[in-house]
């Protein structure tokens, strides 16, 4: 952690592994076997399986808080700002979407569309924007940009990204003034993920010769790009006019998966190979990282291209008042892409897999020569 | 800032803050909206069989592809007469001790808007055979097939309901298809989820982004002129009646009549014709009944006069055209009949 000091508890950080683990694992059975919360996005995991992720959370949270509590530094640093933040609220979003006090009715729409952005923007966003805040500074080898723009995106991303749930659920039968708070806050979003991108760009300005001449830092750097383009295509598809020609089309597929992959996923996997072969001393192939990288870039731009083109056209012929069945027709040659792009996301998996192995458990490559 | 030195003022400021906005935009609506809503008073319970059926529906995942609202836009009208409301949802509460609320809403159309299929789809071998098989009754269809809704039977019992599925989709099975209670549940759930109408002298949302040819028909309407553009016969057909009679005109043996070749479509019985679009039949009981497709879908008389047209002069028909005056006159006249 950035607090100079070490984590306050190994053992509490062991359980909630094993928590979160366990969540997955029983809440993948209870799916398959047709147990599911009723048809929320996201909110499928019925409350006993949830229940395992809050113990998770309130131990990750007592680890983390004690840790930036012992710091050694004066202040505490942006991602600890974030990290611990994003801990904090995701408590509140899950406590508020699987308390039963306030879900009958369209009220379960109103917590659904609070939740399934939440979930995102609070959770994985904000925590992924912590990690890339240490993350980048430490691989570039020079101090964040600016603070100042650090401690606006902050900010704002909170009162923003808070209010715009209901933009999911535009035209629904929910109050129209929660509707338009949530197009505003949509169009809110704008500053903070301006502020942030900029903060993170000035950042490697002076430095882009790491981005070709290192294997961690194009994942941050796609990170950061995708989270600019991901942020600001959601600004565009909460207008109205939007709303007719992209909801409930597989555009908001590829939204959610450059989201979710672009952003979240990249930055993670750039962490990954930062920190462990610092701890385990062992390097991966570079070429095969390279391979990895490669493979899941161009994977999901064939997968998110061709689906938000399809999704256009789909929402044209339904505003068109086309025969419903023509619009799925239209729809096979850009599944098709997805295909052949979801694949090559896979196979990079595979090779990740791989390099994880190299990273740890394979006998290191001084070794193997000598 | 002496707040980013400070972890027992930061972590609690920034959750607070987020714990009001939470408050303000989730749960305080949420709870008034629970508070200030009723059921339309032409609602009633789903049945015991039906609510099995949407516990079929939600395990299945259906909501992935199928969502149950009609936005207020008119380019959802094809899936509801009205714009839904959040009466429509109001007697929808928690599903189990387990399981949350399930309005069922979804956010995805891959498939259909389901929230008026009761209407749109009324038919029990229709919803039977494609469950079975969505490709039996819609050749481009991509939804999943639920087999395991069903049996395969040598000697099926008078009282099971057996589906006449075409024998290309048995994939060599000897044996009659029989629906299981899962299956009839499932479909009763399904022919359940109609419109509720709205209390008389209430008068619906009205749907907004109206395109210019809707806007153009209500112009022509008003006027009292029938300048209205020509209807399309085809995609009224497309969307109306494909999905039993087949794009090639010839239905399913078994299950829905073919009209390549009818002597409805081609004969000079106008009258039962229109009656038959309008109010539905059921007369062969080789053939499964037909819904009250018109009437349920509020079918015009350019609209019934395009399909007509397009019937007679498709698959190698060769009728005589019709004109919107004439259906119109004939269309009051069976809209009369059925009432009585």
């Amino acid at each position: 952690m950035v607090s100079n000091n070490s984590i306050f508890s190994i053992k509490l950080g062991w359980i909630a592994l094993l928590c979160t683990n366990l969540m997955i694992i029983f809440g993948t059975i209870c799916l398959m076997a047709g147990i599911n919360n009723g048809g929320g996005e996201f909110r499928e995991y019925i409350w006993p399986v949830m229940a395992l992720f809050a113990v998770a959370l309130i131990l990750t949270l007592i680890n983390f808080f004690m840790t930036v509590a012992r710091r050694k530094t004066k202040e505490i640093y942006i991602s600890n700002w974030y990290i611990v933040s994003s801990i904090i609220f995701t408590i509140i979003v899950a406590l508020t979407a699987y308390l039963p006090f306030w879900q009958d009715g369209v009220s379960e729409t109103i917590v659904q569309g609070y939740f399934m952005h939440s979930g995102v923007g609070m959770w994985f966003t904000l925590y992924t924007l912590g990690l890339l805040y240490y993350f980048i500074p430490q691989q570039l080898n020079k101090p964040i940009y600016a603070y100042s723009l650090g401690i606006l995106a902050f900010w704002t991303q909170i009162l923003f990204y808070t209010i715009i749930g209901t933009h999911h659920f535009i035209f629904a039968p929910i109050p129209w003034w929660l509707q338009t708070v949530g197009i505003v806050g949509s169009a809110g979003m704008i500053i903070p993920v301006v502020a942030a991108v900029l903060n993170y760009l000035m950042t490697f300005r002076g430095q882009w010769h790491k981005v070709t001449n290192t294997y961690t830092v194009p994942f941050f750097f796609v990170a950061v790009i995708y989270y600019f383009i991901v942020s600001i295509q959601g600004t565009a598809e909460a207008f109205k006019y939007t709303n007719l020609l992209w909801h409930f089309t597989d555009f908001t597929v590829a939204h959610a998966h450059l989201g979710f992959y672009g952003i979240i996923t990249f930055g993670i996997w750039g962490g990954i190979y930062t920190i462990v072969p610092r701890l385990t001393g062992k390097e991966p192939i570079q070429m095969l990282v390279g391979a990895h990288f490669w493979l899941a870039f161009i994977g999901l731009l064939l997968y998110t291209i061709p689906l938000s083109v399809g999704a256009t056209l789909r929402g044209l012929m339904w505003m068109d008042g086309k025969p419903f069945i023509d619009s799925v027709v239209l729809m096979f040659d850009w599944w098709l892409w997805r295909a052949i792009g979801g694949s090559l996301m896979f196979l990079s998996h595979l090779i990740f897999m791989y390099n994880f192995y190299q990273m740890t458990c394979k006998k290191s490559i001084e070794l193997e020569e000598a | 800032m002496s707040i980013f030195d400070d972890h027992k003022k930061l972590y609690p400021i920034a959750g607070l803050l987020f714990l009001a906005l939470t408050i303000i935009v989730v749960i305080a609506p949420a709870l008034n909206n629970q508070k200030n809503n009723a059921p339309l008073p032409g609602s009633r319970p789903l049945t015991k069989s039906e609510k099995a059926g949407k516990l079929i529906y939600i395990a299945e995942g259906c909501v992935g592809c199928h969502s149950q609202q009609v936005r207020n836009v008119e380019m959802d009208k094809m899936w509801g007469s009205r714009p839904g409301m959040a009466a429509d949802y109001a007697n929808i509460g928690r599903t189990s001790i387990l399981q949350n609320t399930a309005t069922l809403m979804g956010t995805e159309r891959t498939g259909p808007d389901l929230t008026d299929v009761g209407n749109r789809q009324p038919s029990l071998d229709w919803n039977l055979m494609h469950l079975f098989n969505p490709r039996a009754v819609v050749e481009q269809s991509i939804m999943p097939s639920y087999p395991w809704l069903f049996e395969i039977k040598k000697d099926p019992a008078k009282w099971e309901v057996v589906v006449p599925v075409p024998p290309q989709f048995l994939n060599g099975m000897e044996g009659k298809v029989v629906a299981k209670k899962e299956a009839l549940d499932l479909v009763a759930y399904l022919q359940s989820l109609k419109q509720v109408p709205l209390p008389t002298g209430t008068k619906p949302m009205e749907f907004l982004f109206k395109t210019k040819k809707t806007e153009v028909a209500a112009a022509g309407a008003a006027g009292g002129e029938a300048k209205a553009e020509a209807a399309d016969g085809k995609a009224l057909y497309a969307t109306n009646c494909q999905s039993c009679h087949q794009e090639n005109g010839e239905g399913l043996k078994g299950a829905f009549p073919p009209l390549k070749g009818s002597p409805i479509v081609m004969g000079e019985n106008l009258e039962l014709y229109v009656d038959i679009i309008m109010n539905g039949y059921d007369a062969k009981p080789e053939y499964g009944v037909m819904a009250a497709v018109g009437t349920n879908m509020e079918f015009n008389e350019h609209q019934v006069a395009a399909i007509i047209n397009y019937e007679r002069s498709s698959w190698g028909n060769n009728g005589k055209k019709v004109t919107p005056e004439e259906i119109k006159k004939i269309m009051d006249f069976v809209k009369l009949k059925a009432q009585q």
